[in-house]
C-alpha cells in the first residue's frame, strides 16, 4: 500500500524532473588512475540502476492510471424482451357467425417490447428503468391513421380493448444499494412472490401458454437481510451462509383517490331541517338547507377539481406494510442428497383510516425440487373489514364489509433430462352474493396463466361484460375466478432447446352467484334461479392445451400453442356475446427476443 | 358505485293487457308445483305499507273492480316538448339519440312521432297532454352504448302556453343493464327483456318526481304473466334496499323498487300483490310491451289495473 501511495505521489510529478545544470567541460586530463576509474563506473551503474527504477515507477504510475480510470465501475446491461403473438380463433364470439351458420376465424397479432436498462456500480449499487413499449398493441393502422383503410400505412397503437396506447411508458425505475447489514431498493419496483398468486412480477417470458398482460408493479421502500449472518457477525464468527431472508417495506398505494368516499349519503336535495331527511353533513353552510347531493361515494370530481393540498390529508392516504420471511436453499441436503427448498411467507397488512380498512394478506410458498421430484405450493388468506368496497351489504352498516379471500396453487411433479410430468391444482374462493356483508371472491393472479381460454379468454369476458366498467375492480382479467381446478401436463424436452407440453382443464364453480357463473340445483350455496336458468352441467367444462418451442442463438425463442374448450352451460356466453355452443379453439403463435 | 345505481324516474300511465290471471299457475312449465307461490308468497308477518283508501283489492286481475279516473277532454291538447335525454344511471344528457312516441300507448306499428336528441340530449318534439303514450329511446346499435329503453304510459300535465317544458326521456345504458342483474344473480339472456318500476299506493300523485317517497308501497311482490297469461318460464323477480339492487330482500323496501329480469319479448301484464290484513291480495297492475335486449320502465299504481294513473290536473273532480 505504501508503494502504491508512492506511486501515486510520484504520479502527481508526473513531469520529468528537470536536467541538471550541465557541469562546464573541462580540459582534456590525462588518464586518471585505475582507483578513479573504479569510482566512475560505479557511479554509472548506480545511475543505470536509477533510471530503471525510475522507469519501473513510470511504468506502475501508468498502469495505476488505467487502472483508476472508472471504464469497468459503471456497467451498463439491458434485460427484457420483445415478442409478437398470432392468435387465430374460432367459436369464441358469437359474431363469428352469421345467420346461416358460416364462421369466420378471428385473427389478430400483437406486440409488446419490454426494455430494461441496468446501471451496476460494482455490484453495490444498482438502478432499473423499464420502459414499455407496443405493449399488447395490435398489429396494423386500427385508428384510421389513414382515412381509408385499404391505403392504409402507418400503424397505430391501438390496444386489445381497442383504445389508443401511449408508445412508450416508464413503468418502473428503481434503486437497489447494499448497505451495511442488507440490500435496500426504493422507487417503483415490480413485485414477485412465490408461484406468482398474489404478486406477480409479469416481465418475463416463462410460461407454459398465453404470456403476461398484468405486472405488479408497487411504489415500495423495501430493506432486506440475512438475520442470520448480521447475528454471526456481531458475535464476530464468520457468515454461516444461512439463505434465510427477512424483509420489511412499506408501499404507498394511494395518497388522494379521486373518488370521494363520503361515507353518508345525502339524499336529492335540497332538504330543509325539518325534513326527517336532512342531514347537516350534507349542508355545508350550516344554513338549514342541504347543498350537496351525493352517494356514500362521489365518482364525479375531475383531477382539475384538487385543490394545493390535495395530498395533505392523511386519513385518505393507502398504504401497507410488507413482511417477508424467506429460507431460500438451493443446495440443501435432504432425502439423502442436495436439492432446492424454498419455504416462506409474505404478509402485507393493508390500511385506510376513512373507510375503516384494516385488511391482512398471508401468503405462504414452498419449493421443493430433489431427486427430480417437484413441489410448489402457495397459499393466500386475506382477512379483515373494510368500508370501502361501495356494494352495500345487508348489515346494519350498509357500507362494512369483512372480507375472507383464499387461494391457493399446489403442483407436484416427476422431472427428468427428457421430460416431466406435473399435476397441478388450483382454487380461487368466489362469492356467490356481492351484495351480503362478506366479501370472498377473488381471482388469482391474471398472470398465473392456466390454460389459453377458459380462464384466458372465456371467463374473463363474462366477468367483464356482467360486471361492467363499474365495478372493474371485479374482473378475473383472465386469472382463475370463483372456481378449483386440476391441470395435468406431460412436457417433453427431447433436446435442449426444445419444448413441448400438453395439459388437460378441467374446473368446476366454487359459489356460483347466478350471474356470471350460473348455480346448480344441487350447488351447495343454492340456486334461486328459475328452472329454466339454471345450469344442468357440474363443471366449467374441459380444456385440451398443447405447446411446442425451441430457442436458438441463445436469445430469440418461438412456439405454437393450440387449444380447445368445451365450456358448459355454466357459463353464460350469449349474454357476454360470446358463442353460446362452447366450442371454442385457438392457435397461436409468438416468436420472442430476450435480452 | 352506489350512487350511479340509485333508480329510477318513473312516470307511467297506460292502456289495456290482456290474457287469463292464473293463479293456480297451472300453466307454468317451471315445474313448480305452484309457480304464482314462487313469486306470490309473502309471509304473513309482512305487512304492505300504503294508503289503499277508495279501493277493494281482488284476487283475480279480470275480476278486479279497478279505479277509473275522468278525464277532462278540455286538458287533451297537442303541445309543444322540449325536454332531455337523460342518462338511467347518472342523469347525463345523451345526445344522438332517437325518440319514437306512441300516442296510443301501444308500441305498434310505426311510431306517431320521431325525434334526435342534440347537444346537451335537447330533444324538441310535439306531445298530447293529458293522454297516455308510450315512448322509446335507442341510440345507435353499433356502438352498443345503450340500450333500447321503454317507458310505457307517460302523461303529461295539462300546460298553459302551450309547451310541454322539462320533460325527461330515460335511457338505460349498457353498462346499467348489464350490472343490475349481475348484482342480482341473474344472467340476462340477449332474447329476453327487462321491466322496472315503482310500486305506488292510491294516495300518490302521478305528477309527483320520482325522488319524492310519498306514496311508496313496501312489503308488496310482483308477477309477471305474458300474452297468453302464462308465467315465463325464465322470469325472476327481484327488489330493492336504499335504491340498491338486492337479492335477499323477497319483497319491496320502502324504496317501493322492483325488477323482472328474462321477461319475453311480447305483451306482458305485471301484477303486484300485498299483504292486506292478512290477506294476499292484488293491488295493482301495469301492461307493458317488451322486445328482446330492451329495459321497459313502467310504474305501478295500487288501484289501477293498466298503469295508467293521470296527474291531478288532468281529471276532472269527482
Amino acid at each position: 500500500m505504501i508503494a502504491w501511495l508512492a506511486a501515486v505521489a510520484l504520479a502527481s510529478d508526473t513531469e520529468p524532473a528537470p536536467p541538471a545544470e550541465t557541469p562546464p567541460v573541462a580540459e582534456p586530463t590525462p588518464p586518471s588512475d585505475p582507483a578513479e576509474s573504479s569510482d566512475l563506473e560505479a557511479l554509472r551503474a548506480d545511475l543505470a540502476a536509477t533510471e530503471k527504477r525510475l522507469d519501473e515507477l513510470q511504468k506502475q504510475i501508468a498502469d495505476t492510471r488505467l487502472a483508476l480510470i472508472p471504464k469497468d465501475t459503471l456497467k451498463l446491461t439491458f434485460e427484457g424482451h420483445y415478442r409478437t403473438r398470432a392468435s387465430m380463433y374460432g367459436h369464441l364470439f358469437a359474431s363469428q357467425t352469421d345467420a346461416a351458420g358460416d364462421h369466420d376465424t378471428a385473427r389478430l397479432m400483437t406486440h409488446q417490447l419490454l426494455l430494461r436498462p441496468k446501471l451496476d456500480f460494482r455490484d453495490v449499487a444498482k438502478f432499473w428503468a423499464e420502459f414499455r413499449a407496443l405493449d399488447d398493441v395490435v398489429w396494423g393502422d386500427n385508428a384510421s391513421l389513414a382515412s381509408t383503410a385499404v391505403f392504409a400505412g402507418s400503424p397505430s397503437n391501438t390496444g386489445l380493448d381497442g383504445v389508443e396506447e401511449p408508445t412508450v411508458t416508464v413503468a418502473r425505475a428503481w434503486i437497489e444499494a447494499n448497505v451495511a447489514v442488507g440490500v435496500l431498493r426504493v422507487g417503483r419496483q415490480p413485485s414477485q412472490w412465490g408461484m406468482g398468486l398474489l404478486a406477480n412480477s409479469g416481465d418475463r417470458l416463462d410460461q407454459d401458454f398465453g404470456d403476461s398482460h398484468h405486472p405488479t408493479t408497487s411504489d415500495r421502500v423495501l430493506f432486506a437481510t440475512r438475520p442470520f449472518a448480521i447475528a454471526h457477525r456481531i458475535s464476530g464468527k464468520g457468515d454461516p451462509d444461512i439463505p434465510l431472508i427477512a424483509a420489511i417495506g412499506v408501499d404507498r398505494l394511494v395518497e388522494d383517490p379521486l373518488i370521494q368516499f363520503h361515507g353518508f349519503e345525502c339524499p336529492p336535495g335540497p332538504v330543509t331541517s325539518d325534513d326527517p331527511e336532512y342531514d347537516l353533513r350534507c349542508d355545508i353552510d350550516s344554513d338549514g338547507v342541504t347543498d350537496q347531493t351525493h352517494s356514500w361515494v362521489d365518482d364525479t370530481r375531475t383531477a382539475e377539481q384538487r385543490g394545493g393540498d390535495w395530498w395533505a390529508d392523511p386519513d385518505d392516504d393507502v398504504q401497507q406494510m410488507v413482511y417477508v420471511l424467506a429460507y431460500r436453499g438451493e443446495n440443501v441436503r435432504y432425502w439423502g442428497r442436495k436439492g432446492e427448498l424454498t419455504a416462506g411467507v409474505y404478509a402485507v397488512n393493508r390500511r385506510q383510516t376513512e373507510t375503516s380498512s384494516k385488511v391482512w394478506v398471508l401468503d405462504g410458498h414452498v419449493h421443493l425440487k430433489n431427486r427430480g421430484f417437484l413441489a410448489d405450493a402457495e397459499a393466500i388468506a386475506i382477512t379483515g373489514d373494510t368500508r370501502g368496497i361501495t356494494l352495500p351489504s345487508t348489515g346494519p352498516d350498509p357500507l362494512a364489509k369483512e372480507a375472507r379471500l383464499w387461494g391457493y396453487v399446489a403442483r407436484v411433479g416427476y422431472e427428468r433430462p427428457m421430460g416431466k410430468l406435473a399435476m397441478e391444482v388450483g382454487y380461487a374462493s368466489g362469492d356467490e352474493n356481492v351484495s351480503d356483508e362478506t366479501f370472498s371472491g377473488r381471482p388469482l393472479h391474471p398472470d398465473h396463466n392456466v390454460g389459453l381460454l377458459l380462464y384466458e379468454e372465456v371467463l374473463s369476458r363474462v366477468t367483464a361484460n356482467g360486471w361492467t366498467e363499474s365495478a372493474r375492480g371485479l374482473w378475473s382479467n383472465g386469472g382463475v375466478y370463483n372456481s378449483r381446478y386440476v391441470f395435468p401436463t406431460v412436457t417433453v424436452t427431447p433436446g435442449e432447446n426444445w419444448k413441448g407440453v400438453v395439459g388437460l382443464l378441467t374446473a368446476w364453480p366454487d359459489k356460483p352467484d347466478g350471474a356470471v357463473i350460473r348455480c346448480h340445483a344441487d350447488d351447495r350455496t343454492g340456486c334461486a334461479l328459475p328452472a329454466s336458468e339454471q345450469a344442468t352441467a357440474r363443471s366449467l367444462g374441459w380444456e385440451l392445451d398443447a405447446m411446442l418451442s425451441h430457442t436458438w442463438y441463445e436469445h430469440l425463442s418461438a412456439r405454437i400453442e393450440a387449444g380447445y374448450l368445451h365450456a358448459t352451460d355454466r357459463i353464460p356466453l350469449d349474454a357476454a356475446g360470446l358463442d353460446p355452443k362452447g366450442r371454442v379453439w385457438t392457435v397461436q403463435s409468438r416468436i420472442a427476443y430476450t435480452f | 358505485m352506489r350512487a350511479p345505481l340509485v333508480l329510477l324516474t318513473l312516470v307511467a300511465c297506460g292502456p289495456a293487457g290482456g290474457g287469463d290471471n292464473p293463479t293456480d299457475g297451472t300453466t307454468d312449465t317451471t315445474g313448480t308445483a305452484d309457480p304464482f307461490a314462487r313469486f306470490i308468497n309473502l309471509d304473513p308477518s309482512v305487512t304492505t305499507t300504503g294508503d289503499f283508501s277508495g279501493f277493494t283489492p281482488g284476487t283475480d286481475w279480470a275480476s278486479t273492480a279497478w279505479l277509473e279516473q275522468s278525464v277532462d277532454g278540455t286538458k287533451v291538447a297537442s303541445a309543444d316538448l322540449e325536454g332531455v335525454v337523460l342518462d338511467f344511471e347518472n342523469d347525463t344528457p345523451v345526445e344522438g339519440a332517437t325518440l319514437n312516441l306512441w300516442d296510443s300507448d301501444l308500441v305498434s306499428g310505426t311510431p306517431d312521432r320521431v325525434a334526435s336528441s342534440v347537444l346537451d340530449g335537447i330533444v324538441s318534439t310535439t306531445a298530447s297532454t293529458c293522454a297516455p303514450l308510450t315512448y322509446k329511446v335507442s341510440t345507435d346499435p353499433v356502438l352498443a352504448e345503450t340500450k333500447t329503453t321503454f317507458e310505457a304510459h307517460q302523461i303529461y300535465p295539462a300546460v298553459e302556453g302551450g309547451t310541454i317544458t322539462g320533460a325527461e326521456f330515460t335511457s338505460v345504458s349498457t353498462t346499467t343493464y348489464q350490472l343490475i342483474p349481475t348484482l342480482l344473480g341473474v344472467s340476462i339472456d340477449p332474447d329476453k327483456a327487462i321491466v322496472a318500476g315503482t310500486a305506488f299506493d292510491v294516495a300518490r300523485l302521478a305528477e309527483l318526481p320520482s325522488d319524492d317517497n310519498t306514496g311508496k308501497i313496501e312489503g308488496a311482490q310482483v308477477i309477471v304473466y305474458d300474452a297468453e297469461g302464462n308465467i315465463p318460464d325464465s322470469l325472476a323477480v327481484n327488489y330493492f334496499i336504499e335504491d340498491f339492487p338486492d337479492r335477499d330482500q323477497l319483497h319491496t323496501s320502502a324504496d317501493g323498487l322492483w325488477v323482472a329480469s328474462n321477461v319475453p319479448p311480447g305483451e306482458l301484464r305485471v301484477e303486484l300483490w300485498g299483504n292486506l290484513d292478512g290477506v294476499l291480495t292484488l293491488l295493482g297492475a301495469t301492461v307493458v310491451h317488451s322486445e328482446a335486449d330492451s329495459i321497459n320502465i313502467s310504474n305501478i299504481y295500487a288501484g289501477y289495473g293498466e298503469g295508467v294513473k293521470f296527474p291531478s290536473s288532468c281529471v276532472t273532480a269527482p
